[in-house]
């Protein structure tokens, strides 16, 4: 039981990494009762996640927003294409988040799990964000924390 | 002649592309393709060779166990200590393998396989009060088969009841997959992207308390494998047992063995291996595998000619995106100069021939339920039955390696960092022959290269103009409906193509995106 806050992404893609990078962030600040995932690009986090009354996802999201742009939405906002899945990596998350309600009839839904996007710049092979994302981290941690009820100066503190 | 098209690519960018050519109701030509270049051996220069333990793992989402254990043995043999790692870190490098296999071909099977042969949308009809069955009934109604598509008009031929047994075991298949991550976090720490496994041995040690919690859950794990998911793969082997005709590939199968049974010799194709490396072929003759007959060629890939044919120990990545020709982003690796597929169906079959008895008895007593010759393994279903044979003889295996495990010894041996050094990592990844190659200058990254099991299978031609496996395995296929080709994913799905991962890109549908703006 308890909030989840879950980053995925691909960290060797730069900007696509954002979600595991902000879940790396959000480790260093002090949050009892907060369980905080880095799901990497593992599709298949379900096991992790089951026990969520409330989760929170952060990932790279493409809105056609200005690079560092932050969107706040729900699950049922996305669209699921009815397509083949040729392999398991076509398996996506928001798919992985259905079918986790056939077997975990408790699980809270896909209708409570709020996503917290960002607008990537740069999605090509190195480590680091590009300096518009880096410079947006403060934002987005506050934005989760808000979403956590935790204020947002408890996050500066912890980035001390 | 018409062209087929299956191109997933629309929601998860760069992923894997299929080209089929039918003329006359058959597929005269085909073309796989990878439509995502990967940098990674670019990352990974100049930088501390420790790092690429945790970066290689990075690569991918569906398989970053195996890339730990490959860089794992990559870097103990650069730095000198492939024949110190203690027992236990060997075991426990062995079950966390292990742990990610089972969960890996239980997923692969009932989350993507099965729904080629079972139809989930006849629930929709389900009278019954079986909980699971009722909740994909209503799962149906509302409309969500997201998860179930697509479905082919005509050609489920699983009897009523049956059909239902294994759309219930797909919902079991979940929880199933769930004790094996858990097993394999038990010894490594975290899942996904395991923080146990690192040159020198495991960061774990084993103790009485996570030797019966892997225990139990294994044993669970056995009885699901023995009781549901051996039978209903039989059972649909049985029922679409015409695709043991089709889908029969290149001929070549060749495997790097896995799971280490001893940890005293350096060299891996000499170490002994629960499943031992080789190759084979339709002629069903083992042959001893030499890792310095491997090379890549490129001339029908997106590099420049001047990389070709090397092997990969002295491997580069040089780009050249409007190259002539050229169809994909994967290389073509080759050995001895031909096309071999990898895979467990390569595993399964270099043990058989290669008189691994264990795999032996278990083969022939398989054969003789789906009442087939060894050769017609070469196939879909064999594919699909290889998988399912091969979780069996981990589980089993497992289940004795756990015992050999002694609390209080070491797991890990210490080393120091060489300034100049060359590393090769070989291990039978869930998907097949996973290799990984280190060079080491002046105590850096000088370059690392890594050839994944689906660049062998999905791999394009090569540069004598040879179609890769799965171009093979397609050509020559009848098509029922050009429309509807469930035949060319049917054989796709048999050789559980893992490409470069993964852009998990999210896009809001729909709806104006100023809407969902925070600042």
């Amino acid at each position: 039981m308890g909030k989840f806050v879950l980053g995925i992404g691909n960290v060797l893609l730069r900007d696509e990494g954002i979600g595991c990078h902000v879940v790396h962030a959000l480790e260093g600040i002090p949050l009892p009762d907060v369980k905080i995932i880095d799901g990497g690009t593992c599709p298949d986090v379900l096991q992790l996640i089951e026990d969520a009354d409330k989760l929170i996802i952060v990932d790279a999201v493409k809105g056609g927003g200005t690079p560092g742009q932050i969107y706040r939405f729900h699950l049922e906002d996305i669209t699921l294409e009815q397509k083949p899945f040729l392999s398991l990596h076509d398996v996506g998350l928001v798919d992985s988040l259905m079918l986790m309600q056939l077997w975990h009839p408790d699980f809270i839904g896909i209708g409570e799990a709020v996503i917290i996007g960002v607008e990537p710049r740069e999605i090509n092979w190195g480590l680091e964000l590009s300096p518009e994302l880096h410079e947006k981290m403060p934002q987005i941690i506050d934005a989760i924390l808000a979403e956590l009820n935790v204020s947002a100066s408890l996050s500066l503190k912890g980035e001390e | 002649m018409g062209k087929i098209i299956i191109d997933p690519v629309t929601r998860i960018e760069g992923h894997l592309k299929v080209e089929a050519v039918v003329e006359g109701g058959k597929v005269k030509e085909a073309k796989s393709s990878g439509m995502l270049f990967r940098g990674l051996e670019l990352i990974m220069r100049g930088r501390d060779p420790r790092d690429a333990q945790r970066i290689a793992q990075r690569i991918c989402g569906v398989c970053p166990t195996s890339h730990s254990i490959a860089a794992a043995l990559n870097l103990d043999s650069a730095f000198g200590i492939a024949d110190k790692i203690p027992d236990n870190g060997r075991i426990i490098r062995n079950l966390i393998l292990g742990a990610a296999h089972i969960a890996d071909h239980i997923l692969h099977f009932y989350h993507l396989v099965a729904l080629d042969y079972v139809d989930v949308a006849k629930l929709a009809k389900y009278e019954g009060n079986n909980p699971a069955l009722n909740s994909i009934k209503s799962f149906i109604a509302r409309g969500e088969l997201g998860p179930f598509v697509p479905r082919y008009e005509g050609d489920y031929r699983l009897p009523g009841e049956a059909n239902e047994q294994a759309v219930a075991h797909y919902v079991a298949a979940f929880d199933m997959r769930r004790k094996s991550q858990e097993m394999l976090a038990l010894f490594g720490g975290k899942m996904p992207h395991n923080m146990g496994v690192m040159p020198g041995g495991v960061a774990s040690v084993p103790t009485v308390d996570n030797i019966t919690s892997l225990l139990w859950r294994l044993k669970e794990l056995q009885e699901f494998i023995d009781n549901v998911y051996l039978p209903d793969v039989l059972a649909v082997a049985q029922v679409y047992s015409d695709y043991f005709e089709i889908g029969h590939g290149c001929g070549n199968l060749l495997a790097y063995g896995s799971y280490e049974l001893d940890g005293k010799k350096p060299d891996l194709t000499k170490r002994k291996r629960f499943f031992k490396p080789g190759t084979t072929s339709t002629s069903l003759k083992f042959s001893e595998l030499d890792p310095a007959k491997i090379t890549e060629e490129v001339k029908h890939s997106w590099y420049a000619d001047s990389i070709s044919g090397r092997h990969p120990s002295q491997g580069d990545v040089v780009p050249e995106e409007e190259k002539k020709g050229a169809y994909s982003w994967i290389k073509s690796p080759r050995y001895g100069k031909a096309v071999f597929e990898a895979g467990p169906l390569a595993r399964i079959m270099v043990n058989y021939v290669g008189g691994n008895p264990g795999v032996k008895s278990l083969v022939d007593s398989a054969l003789s339920q789906a009442n087939i010759s060894p050769d017609k393994m070469f196939s879909v279903m064999g594919r699909n039955l290889a998988r399912a044979l091969e979780t069996k003889l981990i589980a089993d295996a497992m289940a004795d390696w756990v015992l050999e495990l002694k609390p209080g010894e070491p797991a890990y041996v210490s080393y120091e960092l060489p300034e100049e050094a060359t590393g090769m990592g070989l291990v039978g990844a869930a998907r097949g022959a996973l290799g990984h190659w280190i060079e080491i200058k002046e105590g850096k990254v000088a370059n690392y290269q890594v050839i994944t099991p689906s660049t062998w299978n999905i791999s394009p031609r090569d540069d004598e103009d040879q179609p890769g496996p799965l171009e093979q395995a397609i050509k020559g296929t009848k098509i029922k409906d050009e429309a509807n080709p469930f035949e060319i994913v049917r054989i796709v799905r048999a050789f559980d193509p893992c490409l470069a991962c993964s852009v998990h890109l999210l896009s809001p549908r729909g709806h104006d995106l100023g809407e969902f703006r925070v600042c």
